[in-house]
């Protein structure tokens, strides 16, 4: 059993998801067996599992990833944020206290920072941290777009007051939630 | 906040509390999301079946007694809608339930009033100082906020279901003593919140209530009493 995934293997694995090809979840399951040390496989799995409605075992494999790398930032971000929009707030601050050691500036910090004034429903210190986010962030485009959609619907429910969840707020400059995340996944690699 | 939460994740997230950790806060949130569903089918099913000797307190009654059992044995993970499948257990409880009604059977609405009427009497912390009157007066004060708490539910569902809502002989006295009652329940914190909410708004009987909460019968009654002795003393307040 080898410890981790080489980054061709990845890259073909991505590959599949992205083009939703049906032999992809069998081959990210047989990675996790044969890697199963690796915490990038377990994220992708919690990703594609969000994405195909199975948000139970997403819960599962989140944690697992955690659990391989409790300083894998970008899951643990997104881990927090699942269960922010599952309803579970003080599980999502316990799950990003950990960010709080990012050095400062850090954009995953701003927008942790920015998504706990949401939770206060405090919309301008939100807006205000993820400006700062989105500035401080030039390695992780589709993160960028994903919080600046976020702010575009803030904006809107200010207004409309709709509610942010409907699917049918969703634009077409959206980044679906797995792609977003295999996206970072190749912007980062391995975790520290 | 609010904003922020996707209801199909909110609702997974307590599925999977209830299943990995048993946690019966989730169950009795997972209970209150499909209220309205068992509600919807039992009325559905009283105007299906208007002569089976059985009305619609107690159809209701069979509708949550389902509810519970799809809580309990459903698998989110096999792919089927819990609304769906909860409408067969929901309609199977009715039917099974409903056969063995009769004109003679007791019914819910007794029940209920009986272990409510339990409860109440069975208080062990009165003050020996009171006198036999002052406890009677007790008890008749905590039946009445009871049957007005009742009275509040049913004119809600009447509203629903018939579309008429106003009496022309109910007073604006009355009207204020409901809605008081109906603000000091609320105010109310756990466990006597939920207890009385579910009793009162929900029209779910003790046995029920302590499965929810997993707790005996005799626990949900003491903290019915209670609950009640509160509102009591928030409404002799109200009067000073």
């Amino acid at each position: 059993m080898r410890e981790t995934c080489d980054d061709q293997t990845m890259e073909e694995l991505i590959g599949l998801l992205q083009a939703n090809d049906e032999r992809a979840l069998d081959k990210l399951d047989s990675l996790v067996r044969e890697f199963s040390t690796d915490p990038r496989l377990p994220f992708m799995k919690a990703s594609l599992l969000v994405s195909t409605g199975n948000p139970i075992q997403a819960h599962y494999w989140f944690n697992k990833a955690l659990e391989l790398a409790p300083d894998f930032a970008i899951a643990r971000f997104q881990f927090g944020l699942f269960q922010l929009t599952s309803g579970e707030p003080a599980q999502a601050l316990e799950t990003w206290g950990r960010l709080d050691l990012l050095p400062d500036g850090h954009y995953l910090r701003a927008f942790v920072d920015g998504l706990r004034c949401l939770i206060r429903d405090d919309f301008n210190g939100a807006r205000r941290h993820l400006t700062i986010g989105m500035a401080a962030n030039d390695e992780n485009g589709p993160l960028n777009n994903d919080m600046a959609l976020l702010m575009r619907q803030l904006d809107s429910l200010e207004h409309s007051s709709q509610n942010l969840s409907s699917p049918d707020d969703t634009s077409d400059e959206e980044v679906s939630q797995t792609s977003l995340l295999l996206q970072q996944l190749g912007i980062y690699g391995l975790p520290n | 906040m609010a904003l922020l939460i996707r209801p199909d994740l909110k609702e997974a997230a307590l599925w999977r509390r209830w299943l990995n950790s048993k946690d019966f806060k989730a169950r009795e949130e997972l209970f209150e999301l499909y209220t309205h569903l068992a509600r919807s089918i039992a009325r559905n099913e009283k105007r299906r079946r208007p002569n089976h000797g059985a009305d619609g307190d107690d159809l209701l009654q069979l509708a949550f007694g389902g509810l519970l059992e799809a809580i309990d044995r459903f698998d989110p993970e096999r792919g089927i809608p819990f609304s769906a499948y909860a409408r067969m257990r929901m309609k199977g409880s009715i039917s099974d339930g409903a056969a063995k009604f009769n004109e003679h059977a007791a019914t819910h609405q007794f029940n209920r009033r009986n272990e409510r009427l339990a409860s109440i009497t069975s208080n062990q912390n009165s003050p020996e100082s009171k006198t036999n009157l002052q406890k009677l007066s007790d008890i008749v004060i905590c039946l009445s906020i009871g049957l007005i708490a009742d009275s509040v539910t049913k004119e809600v569902n009447s509203v629903v279901e018939e579309d008429h809502f106003t009496h022309p002989f109910i007073g604006s006295g009355w009207r204020d003593l409901q809605i008081s009652v109906m603000e000091y329940m609320l105010e109310l914190e756990d466990p006597a919140k939920t207890v009385l909410q579910r009793h009162y708004l929900d029209e779910v009987s003790f046995t029920q209530i302590a499965d929810l909460m997993a707790v005996s019968k005799a626990r949900v009654s003491q903290i019915h009493r209670h609950g009640l002795e509160l509102i009591r003393k928030k409404l002799e307040g109200r009067k000073r």
